[in-house]
């Protein structure tokens, strides 16, 4: 068992914060996206977390990290709006708007930046446990 | 032959408590990762259960067992890590079947560290004497 190991669990955290953030700044950014590469307006992306093993410590312990395993696209329905100048808007007038609710997504973002924090508390311990070994080797 | 450090019950024991601490961290650190990930249960051991049961091994016991063949079985059995009995462990899950608690993960981080720093001080108090009797000695 390293103290390695433990910081390889940690960032597996972080990374799979990392890119639900980045999720959550791409919601924010296309709130307004009427028109995307795919066709219609752009759909809200959320993170799946799963389990990740990331092998197992000398003594046989195992070691579980965390890994997203799918991006999913919301299958909400599109917000409308009468807009009959709006260059896509169907024959009646209508512009579907993405499925994106801001306050939710400043909860979700709220939510990750907790996580990650708890991550790096978690390094910042090894870090501290490292040195307080490190301390072995000063005997004088 | 009898080895001052090694043999010695003091150092012995807080490498126990210090192996453990290490290995809890690493549930403690399993447990943050995935405080977001659907279905996952907290994973803990009895820490202090644990560290009894090595102390009890060492006290039958003084003289450190090496292998030296491969083929040896191994001295420590690391599977059997007792099972948590902790009252904080959380009763409840959240919608998507995840039960950690970041506030008790939180403590424990905090508990595992002081534990694992407050053996490596003892660890060096004792390596500290046997340093100063050794100088006292040559004197």
């Amino acid at each position: 068992m390293s103290f390695d190991q433990i910081s390889t669990i940690a960032a597996s955290g972080m990374a799979a914060q990392r890119l639900r953030v980045q999720l959550i700044a791409a919601n924010v950014a296309n709130s307004e996206t009427t028109r995307t590469p795919e066709g219609g307006p752009f759909r809200r992306k959320d993170a799946a977390f799963q389990v990740a093993s990331l092998g197992k410590t000398a003594d046989g312990m195992d070691l579980t990290g965390v890994r997203i395993s799918d991006v999913i696209a919301s299958k909400e329905p599109f917000i409308t709006k009468y807009e009959p100048n709006h260059p896509d808007a169907d024959a009646e007038g209508i512009v579907q708007y993405p499925n994106v609710n801001p306050v939710e997504e400043m909860v979700n973002l709220t939510e990750a930046t907790r996580a990650f924090d708890a991550n790096v508390a978690v390094i910042r311990a090894v870090r501290a446990m490292t040195l307080s070994a490190q301390e072995l080797l000063r005997v004088q | 032959m009898f080895d001052l450090v090694s043999s010695n019950p003091m150092i012995q024991a807080m490498d126990q408590s210090m192996t453990l601490a290490t290995r809890r961290m690493a549930l403690i650190a399993s447990n943050m990762a995935n405080i977001d990930t659907p279905g996952y249960h907290t994973q803990d051991f009895d820490f202090n259960g644990a560290l009894k049961n090595e102390l009890a091994k060492l006290d039958g016991n003084q003289m450190p067992i090496t292998r030296t063949h491969p083929r040896h079985f191994t001295v420590q059995s690391e599977a059997s890590l007792p099972p948590s009995t902790d009252e904080l462990r959380p009763n409840y899950e959240r919608n998507d079947g995840n039960d950690v608690s970041l506030d008790r993960e939180s403590l424990l981080l905090a508990r595992t560290q002081n534990n694992y720093q407050l053996s490596s001080s003892f660890a060096q108090l004792e390596l500290r004497k046997l340093h100063q009797m050794i100088r006292d000695a040559r004197a």
